[in-house]
């Protein structure tokens, strides 16, 4: 019953970052990035941040990264950044 | 306007050590504690915490063997606290707050839109005479009553409005751009279309009336050029009523225009000594201080004067003036105008006339206007030949 879960949702056109705690990210071409629906953050420094969602992490991979801010809600990435990667 | 609110309420610049500071930044997350411009340096990340949330965070310190250092507070709070001793400065903050508070309850400044024949000095008198000048409490403005006399006393304004916005007071004005029109109400059904100048008729072209004048007719004042008046017959060829109309032509008139002006050949010119002194001043309202007293020394000079106001807004302003009189000494000197000179002076005198027959629509077909010179008068003397438009009245 539980693979058919994913199979159903599709069907019923609900959202996916809801019905799979997927992440949402906004991004303004290469110096902004808005993330939202993540749990937290595994690793950061000025070349690399690692963000950790329901099911998955995303790498960010860029040059002079900050976090403009860091709330429950959502977080704002700035910087040069070079690559977005999910893990195979 | 974020930032503003983290001012106001006061924030820390934090640098944290530690071993795994990530995760010291997810607990602060899911407690609801908001970092900002979190940025790694080499051996520390440094991140901003408002002031209230800081003291939660000891406990997560603890936990996630992360030590923190306060590198900078900013703030508001901060702020009045370091300068906690300086109670002149906070009193004249406060004192500076109320009395621009209190100004605000009166006018400062009268601005007039859309006037074009009427003079803003005109205007601003009228206001005054009114009772509203500068000081004048806001609430004691009867508004309606400003506009009804502006619209009495001034002919030709067609619609005013007058309202308060800040400490200014603004009178917007539309005037009638035809304000000889006359109206026909009440008044005869129709209109003559009447000669204004002396002349010969050049050229008629009618649009509506009868004209009663052709090509090469002479005019003089007061004479009808083209009635508003139809008769109508009956089948006998006598009159059995009138149609009336408002009488529309063009009628091109050819007249003289006579220029006599006699200019002296003696005259008193400025010579300024290059004796000069400023005194600055302050000017509250209508109250003038003088910053520095000094007795004028000159018998004949003008007087500069170089104010300046400070409007805090563009619609809110105080009554405090600054800036300097500057006293220039002169002689008066008599002089002579030569022959060039004479005919320099005529001349600019005859090309302003024409510019202003220009402007006016009006050609000018002759310019039979001559420049005589004796030994006390220069006079230009002669007349000039135009075309003038008569369209209605």
């Amino acid at each position: 019953m539980k693979n058919k879960e994913p199979v159903l949702f599709d069907k019923l056109h609900f959202p996916k970052d809801i019905t799979q705690g997927a992440f949402i990210l906004t991004a303004i071409g290469n110096s902004e990035i808005y993330i939202e629906n993540y749990k937290g953050i595994l690793e950061y420094s000025k070349n690399r941040i690692r963000i950790q969602g329901k099911n998955t992490y995303i790498l960010i991979e860029g040059k002079n990264l900050t976090i403009d801010h860091y709330t429950e809600e959502d977080m704002l990435i700035k910087g040069h950044i070079f690559s977005i990667q999910y893990p195979s | 306007m974020l930032s503003f609110f983290r001012f106001l309420k006061g924030y820390y610049i934090l640098c944290i050590f530690g071993y795994s500071p990530e995760r010291f930044m997810n607990l602060c997350r899911l407690n609801g504690i908001i970092l900002w411009d979190i940025i790694p340096k080499e051996e520390y990340y440094e991140c901003k915490i408002a002031r209230k949330d800081y003291a939660r965070t000891e406990s997560f310190m603890k936990k996630t063997k992360v030590s923190a250092e306060i590198r900078k507070e900013n703030g508001l709070p901060f702020f009045l606290r370091k300068n906690r001793k300086r109670k002149i400065f906070f009193a004249g903050i406060f004192f500076s707050v109320i009395f621009i508070y209190s100004m605000s309850f009166f006018i400062w400044s009268f601005t007039f839109i859309g006037n074009n024949k009427i003079h803003d000095d005109i205007l601003l008198r009228f206001v005054n005479s009114l009772g509203v000048e500068y000081g004048t409490y806001k609430k004691n403005i009867d508004i309606p009553r400003i506009e009804e006399e502006i619209r009495e006393y001034f002919n030709g304004i067609s619609w005013v409005s007058v309202r308060i916005s800040g400490t200014g007071l603004i009178v917007s004005i539309k005037e009638n751009e035809n304000p000889d029109n006359k109206q026909t109400e009440g008044k005869n059904e129709y209109d003559d279309l009447i000669c204004g100048t002396n002349g010969q008729i050049v050229s008629i072209i009618t649009r509506s009336g009868i004209p009663l004048v052709k090509v090469g007719d002479e005019v003089t004042i007061g004479m009808v050029l083209v009635e508003g008046k139809y008769p109508i017959y009956d089948n006998d060829g006598n009159i059995i009523s009138y149609d009336y109309v408002d009488a529309d032509a063009d009628v091109v008139i050819r007249t003289q225009y006579p220029i006599h002006r006699t200019v002296s050949r003696y005259y008193r010119h400025k010579n300024y000594t290059g004796n000069e002194y400023s005194i600055p001043y302050m000017r509250f309202g209508q109250h003038y201080f003088c910053l520095q007293y000094k007795k004028n020394p000159y018998m004949l000079y003008d007087v500069i004067v170089n104010e300046k106001t400070n409007a805090l807004f563009s619609e809110f302003s105080i009554p405090l003036f600054w800036g300097n009189r500057k006293y220039c000494e002169y002689v008066e000197i008599e002089d002579l105008y030569n022959d060039k000179e004479g005919r320099v002076l005529l001349k600019r005198f005859l090309e302003k006339t024409v510019k202003e027959f220009e402007e006016k629509g009006v050609q000018i077909i002759e310019n039979n206007v001559k420049i005589e010179t004796d030994s006390q008068y220069l006079k230009l003397t002669g007349y000039l030949l135009i075309d003038i438009m008569q369209k209605d009245n």
